[in-house]
């Protein structure tokens, strides 16, 4: 018989990798719903369109799909568009508005196997539909906070924006399309600012491969723009790696403004103040003194406002200190002020435990009722890596205590003992043997935080030990309890 | 004991590739040291390696007399391999583009919808001259804006007279230097470049990625990997390899929040 492998880029978990992820899934549940949220579950598959509607027929290319009945179906790649399938159905109570909705759920992709990336993974949000001011925003942020901190994930520092700034900036008759490519170079923008600032620090060779291979995109950019100028990409080689940190941010500014240029998509002036204001970031009171000078006057305060409130809001919380990043240019397509995301910096970039936003106009396009929605999802399976390599997390043992029936003769007490102490909630194990404690074996004594012995000599009584310690106490579930619980 | 054949290439990607198989720790003694061995030597039991072309390697993987290599997505593409041949690992190295140029002085060829369209509903003189090593690539770009059948000219199994035709796209092999057929010789080309500097340099534009961001792959041969005496080795091959490829983090879509 041929031996079975797990299909490619997939995984087996084993108990000591289940157990923490079913304590951490066990850790979101608690705090979510100390916030109010209550869970869902949808399928596992949906059809193909409901996630090629928005994100385009390339998204198939990156999902699992597969034909049944006629149908083309895709196991989901993630579970905003199925909590917005569902907000749209009407099935849940309209009269209770706001729906506040949590899952923990696998989540499918089609990917390369190889580092450290699988094809089924696991997304864990919160939805709040329904509520349209800065307090839903806040409370939402304050969740996913208050969970990483739960779980010990202390490095991470809370990031808020608000993409509505940059829509406001763009030219009024620009497209949908041509904002969301505006929008998406002024995300890689952001992102070759922070790995290059990343870069400085550390020098890390694997960064700096990557980023080579971006600097090159930028100089195929240059030349088909026609770029000339003082950025010239390839009248610059044989950097170090500290001037490679230096000049490929101002390189890629002076790439996209060139670029903005040509293709007759953002003026001159308008992209100083796109780049200006992108680069602004730091703690509430600086960047918004710094941004109002900017603003001043533009359509782009009103989102400025919000995103004070929300940051107002956030603090009451007094949890995390957000930084307020204006960069932050996620998603465009999706969400529409509001965006946030918690990250950790390290030697090979930014690592992002947590991102999520306001997105006010998802639901009315799914063909449900136009409703204001904000949420955000952890990356679990990154988390469950992070607190398995902080080492603050150990599996507990199968059992609390192993009740060791010296003889046969008194097993039947021991096992009625066992489901006494069961039916408390406490985890119990019966073996029956001739041993004492010290002659437990070591497999025996792997399995279990205590051991109790029940034998004809000591009458009824249960003598439990743990190591050198060892305690006599009546053999009756109370007792027995009472010293678990001592 | 099985022996699992492992193709690495030769020329242009030789130095990129021997840098990155440093960093992977996997680079064979002998290979891009200026010692010119064709056969260098990786200290992995079961394990032969062979220096080739980066054009032969995907179709010799998909015949069978290689197990795995490494070579271009774009290599890999003109192969017409996919169904035998697996793209196991992005490496990251050797970014081209594969890109339709004309000359840049045509004002009114903009696209590839232009250019066709300049030449196939014209009374032209000759028909489009298109340039190329890349003899597939092109082919199927012509066919996804035409229903033209083209004609080929290449010295190969006579496909210069077998596939000569009155078509008005014509597609000439070429031998190198293809930035240099236009405009006396050629309309446009279709070829792979870094930054398209070289296709300034010579009067030309670029129209289309046809191919964009080819970088250097890992190729397997899909029967092998289900070979059960060489898989081990592969999957050695491929672990190591991992470690020194990039991630692509940009490249990786955004599902719903994260």
């Amino acid at each position: 018989m041929a031996r079975f492998q797990p299909p490619r880029a997939t995984r087996d978990l084993l108990p000591a990798d289940a157990a923490l992820r079913k304590h951490l899934e066990r850790q979101f549940a608690q705090v979510a719903e100390g916030y109010g949220f209550q869970p869902i579950q949808t399928p596992a598959f949906e059809n193909v369109e409901l996630f090629s509607a928005r994100s385009g027929p390339e998204i198939k290319s990156s999902m699992l799909t597969f034909h049944c009945d006629h149908e083309e179906l895709a196991l989901r790649p993630e579970m905003t568009a199925p909590v917005c399938r569902l907000v749209s159905s009407g099935a849940l109570d309209a009269a209770s508005l706001p729906h506040k909705l949590y899952y923990v759920a696998p989540c499918f992709r089609y990917c390369r196997p190889g580092s450290g990336r699988y094809r089924e993974f696991t997304q864990a949000g919160i939805e709040c539909v329904g509520e349209p001011g800065p307090q839903a925003d806040a409370e939402v942020i304050a969740a996913a906070c208050r969970f990483l901190d739960s779980v010990g994930i202390s490095d991470g520092a809370l990031r808020i924006g608000n993409i509505g700034i940059f829509g406001q900036l763009l030219r009024e008759d620009l497209d949908a399309e041509d904002r969301a490519i505006v929008i998406g170079h002024l995300d890689r923008l952001m992102g070759i600012r922070e790995r290059c600032r990343a870069l400085a620090l550390s020098g890390d060779r694997l960064l700096l491969d990557e980023l080579k291979i971006d600097r090159m995109d930028l100089a195929s950019i240059q030349v088909q723009s026609d770029y000339s100028g003082a950025e010239e990409i390839e009248k610059r080689q044989n950097l170090s790696v500290e001037e490679f940190a230096e000049v490929m941010p101002r390189e890629a500014d002076a790439t996209y403004r060139r670029l903005w240029d040509v293709q007759d998509l953002v003026p001159e002036a308008a992209a100083d103040l796109l780049i200006n204001v992108s680069c602004l970031q730091g703690p509430l009171a600086e960047v918004d003194q710094k941004a109002r000078a900017l603003l001043d006057e533009t359509a782009a305060t009103g989102a400025l406002d919000e995103l004070l409130s929300v940051c107002r809001q956030v603090e009451m919380y007094g949890q995390h200190e957000p930084e307020v990043v204006l960069g932050i240019a996620r998603g465009f397509t999706f969400y529409t002020s509001t965006v946030f995301e918690v990250a950790s910096s390290n030697a090979h970039g930014i690592r992002k435990y947590c991102g999520g936003g306001r997105y006010d106009r998802l639901i009315g396009e799914f063909g449900g009722p136009s409703l204001p929605a904000t949420g955000c999802a952890v990356r679990f399976d990154s988390l469950v890596d992070e607190v398995k390599a902080a080492g603050t997390w150990s599996m507990p043992r199968p059992y609390q205590l192993l009740l060791l029936a010296a003889s046969k003769s008194v097993l039947e007490q021991t096992v009625a003992l066992a489901e006494a102490l069961r039916h408390r909630g406490h985890r119990i194990g019966v073996a029956v043997g001739p041993q004492t404690q010290t002659t437990a074996t070591d497999c025996e004594t792997r399995r279990t935080e205590r051991i109790g012995l029940i034998s004809e000599e000591a009458g009824a009584d249960v003598v439990i030990g743990d190591g050198a310690l060892s305690t006599t106490v009546a053999a009756n579930a109370d007792a027995v309890a009472a010293a678990l619980a001592g | 004991m099985t022996q699992v054949r492992f193709a690495i290439p030769k020329g242009s990607l030789e130095k990129t590739a021997a840098n990155f198989l440093d960093r992977a720790n996997m680079r064979p003694k002998g290979y891009a040291d200026g010692s010119r061995s064709y056969r260098p030597e990786l200290d992995i039991p079961g394990l032969t390696v062979k220096v080739l072309r980066p054009q032969e390697i995907p179709y010799m993987i998909a015949a069978g007399f290689y197990d795995m290599g490494i070579s271009g997505i774009d290599w890999y593409q003109e192969s017409e391999c996919q169904s035998n041949v697996e793209d196991v690992l992005d490496l990251g190295f050797g970014r081209v583009d594969i890109v339709l140029a004309v000359p840049s002085k045509w004002e009114d060829v903009q696209s590839t919808e232009d250019l066709f369209r300049k030449f196939i509903d014209s009374t032209g003189t000759h028909p489009l001259r298109i340039w190329t090593e890349y003899l597939n690539l092109t082919e199927s770009l012509i066919r996804r804006h035409t229903d033209l059948e083209p004609s080929l000219y290449s010295p190969y199994s006579r496909l210069h007279v077998e596939r000569r035709s009155s078509s008005p796209v014509a597609i000439f092999h070429s031998f190198g230097a293809t930035e240099s057929k236009p405009p006396e010789d050629g309309d446009a080309i279709v070829d792979n470049t870094e930054t398209g500097r070289t296709l300034v340099a010579n009067g030309l534009k670029i129209i289309e990625k046809v191919l964009p961001n080819s970088t250097a792959r890992l190729l397997v041969n899909r029967r092998s990997l289900r070979n059960h005496d060489k898989q081990s080795i592969i999957r050695q091959v491929i672990d190591g390899l991992a470690t020194a490829a990039p991630s692509r983090r940009e490249a990786e879509p955004v599902f719903g929040h994260i």
